[in-house]
């Protein structure tokens, strides 16, 4: 009943919220009141801006090995040359390369996470609306699912098909169904007793009618609080599996990928090699962490501070 | 008591079952055959008809499949799964001599977390929105963004470029050598445990920050107690209950932590097998490393959830 509650609370803030401001202000009021979450949404966007002008941005081919220019301190470093964060050991230009990597970071975790919380969010759905045995049928294979830890999961999924980037999509997907089927099936459980619903059904809507129409846009907050906590956690499932030699396939410059292997053997020699791809890592997934923070507290009321 | 604990494990028979169904799953029906990926060394060989028909008779991977997954049950029960396609030694065998180092290398990470993350959060709480506080949750931010692999390869960098050293290579048991199998354990350790910390802390603070403005601690504070003894023995002992929970839960992530922390620091434990498996194709060591991983998280969640029970009358009761 109290979860009943807060969840009518969240429809209601989010009408008192939006009357009288534009969507504009909205946003302008989120920037202005959360400067961390706005810090987060900076972070993100310079990482998508990269991801699409590449291209442009990369001043070398990610690709190109150059045999008399290996182990280039970066171009601010004793000894740099032209490279702004060096070469490695087989002579690419590494920003070139951590530019070209935002798109398989972006790719994986957006596809991805799109993939496994529509299912998830439509598995939840009907989970807790339809109840019953296939409610408890569900819930069982998720309680099995989440026994699995996340990664090893992942990594026996890419042992089954193989090494591609569709793989680690799928695998890293399929691992994020099942806390998006819990999340928004607690949401639905509470959503359905609500009178609108027993309305809905009393002036005879579908089923389907009331699941989307009446139900989904009323569990729309958790879901999208989950998704933005699951885009950088994507972001790293991939980067370890490629750090592992089990995601991405190389030469692709993917940033897990880069600190294995070679950064790892020329550690010494060529630290900047250690140091820029991890670095990227954790500024998105930090990012990412900042926004999720950010729209966790607008969203839920719960959490706001009185 | 007993009851909660006895209701608690025959939960665990149907989520068991789950996770052998889900990885039996993966392994035979997603990856259409395995006996041809194996025997072409994943495409890139090249195998007779012959070779491949004899493999999949040798796998079992001729029966239909409801009777592969009763003898992939069967043989999880007898605690017989067969021999590694690989190494030829009895599965269960090869995972079990690996099992201690992974054992230690979690234990240790979970210590060395705790050991920085209760102070740090304590001190979060009772010094809250001071400088010390912003410090301490920028730096629980960043633990928390930062790959652990990263972590690990920069403990390497940091070690080798201002000491001129390298943690000693392979592994010593710790009960031959207790100096030299820490020095090679700890920097793993402490690459997981500051993750895990950084989770820990922050679940400290807000716990803590709840607990404090609590009656009883007014009352505590109003009986004249001296500081240490409200902060300590009655704030914190009541704030640690979720802190168990959370440490229990972030279990499943520090197996998938080992894994990568073997393979950076070449610790010769289950996490190192289950890698190299997967790029032998042993598909028999692959999928019972993973049923027993599960097992072992599954197995920690009860107890942590025992402990929780046995601190907090109130869910013993009920």
């Amino acid at each position: 009943m109290e979860a009943s509650n807060a969840r009518v609370a969240v429809v209601a803030e989010l009408g008192r919220k939006g009357r009288g401001r534009t969507r504009t202000q909205n946003f302008l009021r989120f920037l202005r009141t959360k400067p961390l979450g706005a810090a987060g949404l900076v972070l993100v966007s310079i990482l998508i801006f990269t991801a699409i002008f590449a291209p442009w941005i990369a001043p070398y081919d990610p690709y190109e090995l150059r045999v008399d220019k290996l182990f280039v301190p970066p171009a601010f470093s004793q000894g740099g040359q032209e490279f702004l964060l060096g070469t490695d050991n087989y002579g690419r230009d590494l920003f070139s390369r951590i530019v070209w990597g935002s798109r398989i970071s972006i790719t994986v975790s957006f596809i991805a996470v799109a993939i496994g919380s529509v299912i998830g969010a439509l598995l939840g759905l009907t989970s807790g609306f339809v109840g019953g045995r296939f409610d408890l049928l569900v819930q069982r294979f998720i309680d099995a699912k989440q026994a699995i830890p996340g990664l090893i999961l992942a990594l026996a999924i890419m042992a089954a098909l193989g090494q591609s980037m569709t793989n680690v999509i799928i695998a890293i997907s399929i691992g994020l169904i099942a806390g998006q089927t819990r999340i928004i099936r607690s949401a639905a459980l509470s959503v359905k007793e609500n009178m609108y619903i027993e309305a809905s059904r009393a002036i005879g809507c579908t089923g389907p009618r009331i699941l989307f129409r009446h139900m989904l846009p009323n569990c729309l907050a958790p879901y999208i609080i989950l998704v933005s906590a699951e885009l950088g956690g994507a972001i790293l499932i991939e980067a370890s599996l490629s750090f592992l030699g089990l995601g991405t396939p190389p030469p692709n410059p993917s940033w897990g990928a880069m600190l294995s292997g070679g950064a790892q053997q020329f550690v010494q020699r060529a630290p900047w090699m250690a140091i820029f791809p991890g670095l990227a890592i954790s500024a998105v997934v930090f990012g990412f962490n900042l926004l999720g923070d950010a729209l966790r507290d607008v969203l839920d009321p719960r959490l706001r501070k009185g | 008591m007993q009851e909660y604990i006895i209701r608690r494990l025959f939960l665990m028979i149907p989520t068991l079952l789950g996770v052998s169904l889900i990885i039996f799953t993966i392994m035979r029906v997603i990856p259409g055959d395995v006996a041809t990926l194996i025997a072409t060394r994943g495409g890139e060989g090249t195998a007779t008809e012959q070779e491949i028909g004899d493999l999949r008779e040798k796998l079992g991977l001729a029966d239909p499949l409801p009777i592969q997954y009763l003898k992939f049950v069967g043989g999880l029960l007898k605690l017989d799964v067969g021999e590694s396609l690989w190494s030829g030694r009895p599965v269960i065998k090869e995972i079990v001599s690996r099992l201690p180092l992974t054992m230690e290398l979690a234990v240790l990470a979970v210590l060395i977390s705790l050991i920085i993350a209760l102070p740090v959060g304590v001190l979060s709480a009772i010094r809250q929105d001071t400088w010390v506080d912003y410090l301490f949750r920028i730096i629980s931010i960043a633990g928390l963004a930062m790959p652990n692999f990263w972590i690990g390869v920069l403990i390497i960098l940091f070690l080798s470029l201002y000491f001129r050293w390298i943690p000693p290579l392979g592994y010593t048991d710790l009960f031959v050598d207790p100096g030299k199998n820490l020095q090679q354990m700890v920097w793993p350790a402490v690459a997981l445990g500051y993750r895990l910390s950084a989770i820990v802390s922050r679940m400290t603070r807000s716990t803590m920050l709840e607990v404090l403005r609590e009656d009883f601690i007014r009352t505590a504070w109003a009986k004249g107690l001296r500081e240490r003894v409200v902060i300590y023995r009655h704030a914190l002992k009541n704030a640690l209950l979720p802190v168990i929970t959370i440490t229990g839960i972030q279990l499943g992530a520090l197996m998938g932590g080992t894994v990568i922390m073997e393979s950076i620091f070449t610790l010769p434990g289950v996490g190192r097998l289950l890698i190299d498996s997967i790029n032998h194709r042993d598909y028999p060591v692959v999928q019972t490393i993973v049923v027993l991983l599960a097992f072992i998280f599954a197995s920690v969640n009860l107890i942590v959830d025992m402990v929780y029970a046995w601190l907090n009358p109130r869910i013993r009761f009920s």
